[in-house]
């Protein structure tokens, strides 16, 4: 019963959220309406960076406890996290084709986020390639650490040495937000209710692989 | 004497790390198989490259871009022989008696990375003549070349490992070690563009440490993740 | 119309497609889970 209540909050916050991006939310000087994109497409890049660590947690639990589940969970919060970098950076394209011109330009920000799929695709393309569970479990655990380890030089380092015409991500190195109040609670509301989402999918896939190894289970 | 222990450990891990970078050297001079998969790469797509652009035409842009491509692919080319000779020819058991993990991936991290200084050696001097490209700040571009072949020796020594293991060993590496070193790629580019021109147009001082750091991290994590793959 | 509200519409449909594709699942898997449990038990005995 909390739990359907809660799910129905959830979905009249989201939906809150969306009126409020399109309709409450003033507009950022110089950017006009691609402001609006801002509350989609920064919870998208948030939760990637969430998931992959998910992933990566899970990675290495499975390299220290040697349990087939963490495996799984490994791969679907990778799973999850390709879909959430997918998703910014469509949005992320869309503002780059307002503000700056051409949905592709090859700017660092763009290459970084473009690297860590290509990371994450082969991260599915070693699992692929490789047919014993366990053997595949523990070669992508540490694929998946290693790819996880090297992010942090896409998404910090590189575009600090280039200059990248990207607004300064959240965590920048003043520890400002540019944002009217009205601005802000929208965005943070957003924020935090497209994290929900993210967990509940998690949450949700974690009790199918949990069903999947039950069922297996009971058959032998 | 609990430090005496250590150090003696340390010492029997680097004797152990240097006879399998040993054993390698020697099984390498008696096929050459990677040097010559490496060395005849880089030299068919220099030629190739030289061939296309013609001797005057290229800007130092592209000619700084096309010599790490020409080194990265080369090596990819020849530095998973390392472990998959290993799988092939059904060693890895008996390596596996004799030594550590981490002396067998140190042992094998030199040999790939005095591997590659060797074709370096070879192919950075005769891509400068023969691409008429002119650099300005030699130590820079050597600084580059020494962190980088650091970082992409160790990214491509832990790959190697992982693909070693797998069933596609061909196709994988190049699939796998790319996204993983192309900060190396990214910012050797970079620091060799700014070798080339005369007067620095940024400051390079942040691009080797992020070359250098990216080597340690790399190396690291290879180190202490060596375990769980070679013992699979 | 203003197009601002046309695309606020498409939006929210699209949020409750997902919403209500999500809510279904996870009772789908509720009721996957009671099942099992049952089929273990009746197993057992």
């Amino acid at each position: 019963m909390v739990n359907k209540l809660l799910k129905i909050g959830l979905f009249l916050i989201l939906s809150l959220v969306i009126i409020g991006a399109f309709i409450y939310a003033p507009l950022a000087k110089g950017l006009g309406e691609f402001t609006r994109v801002l509350y989609f497409h920064v919870p998208m890049a948030w939760i990637t960076v969430v998931a992959f660590f998910i992933g990566a947690v899970y990675s290495i639990l499975y390299l220290k406890k040697k349990e087939h589940k963490y495996d799984l969970y490994a791969e679907t919060a990778n799973q999850l996290g390709f879909l959430f970098v997918v998703l910014a950076t469509v949005t992320g394209s869309i503002w780059a084709k307002m503000s700056w011109g051409s949905f592709w330009n090859w700017d660092p920000r763009e290459t970084s986020i473009f690297i860590l799929m290509l990371v994450y695709a082969a991260y599915f393309a070693l699992r692929s390639a490789v047919e014993q569970a366990d053997r595949r479990a523990s070669l992508a655990a540490v694929y998946d650490i290693i790819a996880f380890v090297t992010v942090p030089f896409f998404v910090f380092i590189v575009p600090r040495i280039y200059a990248s015409l990207h607004p300064d991500p959240l965590i920048n190195t003043q520890g400002k937000i540019h944002m009217s109040p009205k601005m802000q609670l929208v965005f943070f509301t957003s924020l935090f209710s497209y994290t929900m989402v993210f967990v509940w999918m998690l949450i949700m896939r974690i009790k199918m692989i949990k069903l999947k190894l039950k069922l297996k289970e009971m058959e032998q | 004497m609990e430090s005496l222990n250590q150090k003696q450990g340390l010492l029997q891990t680097g004797t152990n790390a240097y006879l399998i970078f040993k054993k390698d050297l020697l099984q390498e001079f008696k096929t050459r198989y990677a040097l010559n998969a490496i060395f005849l790469f880089a030299l068919v797509t220099l030629f190739a490259v030289s061939f296309a652009i013609g001797t005057f035409n290229a800007s130092s842009d592209i000619l700084s871009a096309l010599l790490w491509i020409i080194l990265f692919f080369a090596s990819m080319s020849g530095l998973s022989h390392i472990f998959v000779r290993e799988e092939e020819a059904h060693t890895a058991d008996t390596l596996k008696l004799v030594a550590k993990p981490t002396e067998i991936f140190l042992g094998k991290l030199i040999f790939n990375i005095v591997l590659l200084f060797m074709v370096e050696l070879l192919v950075v001097p005769l891509y400068v003549a023969i691409m008429n490209f002119t650099i300005y700040h030699i130590l820079l571009l050597a600084a580059a070349l020494l962190f980088g072949t650091f970082g992409l020796a160790g990214g491509g020594t832990i790959v190697a490992a992982i693909i070693a293991k797998s069933n596609a060993r061909g196709a994988l590496f190049t699939v796998l070690a790319f996204p993983i070193l192309l900060p190396v790629l990214v910012t050797g580019i970079s620091v060799t563009k700014n070798a080339a021109t005369e007067k620095l147009f940024s400051n390079p001082v942040s691009e080797l440490q992020s070359l250098f750091a990216f080597a340690i991290v790399i190396i690291t994590a290879g180190i202490l993740l060596f375990d769980f793959i070679w013992n699979e | 119309m203003q197009p601002v509200y046309v695309v606020l519409i498409i939006n929210l449909i699209i949020w409750a497609g997902i919403f209500g594709f999500m809510f279904n699942t996870d009772k789908k898997i509720s009721s996957l889970s009671v099942k099992l449990e049952r089929l273990n038990r009746d197993k057992n005995i």
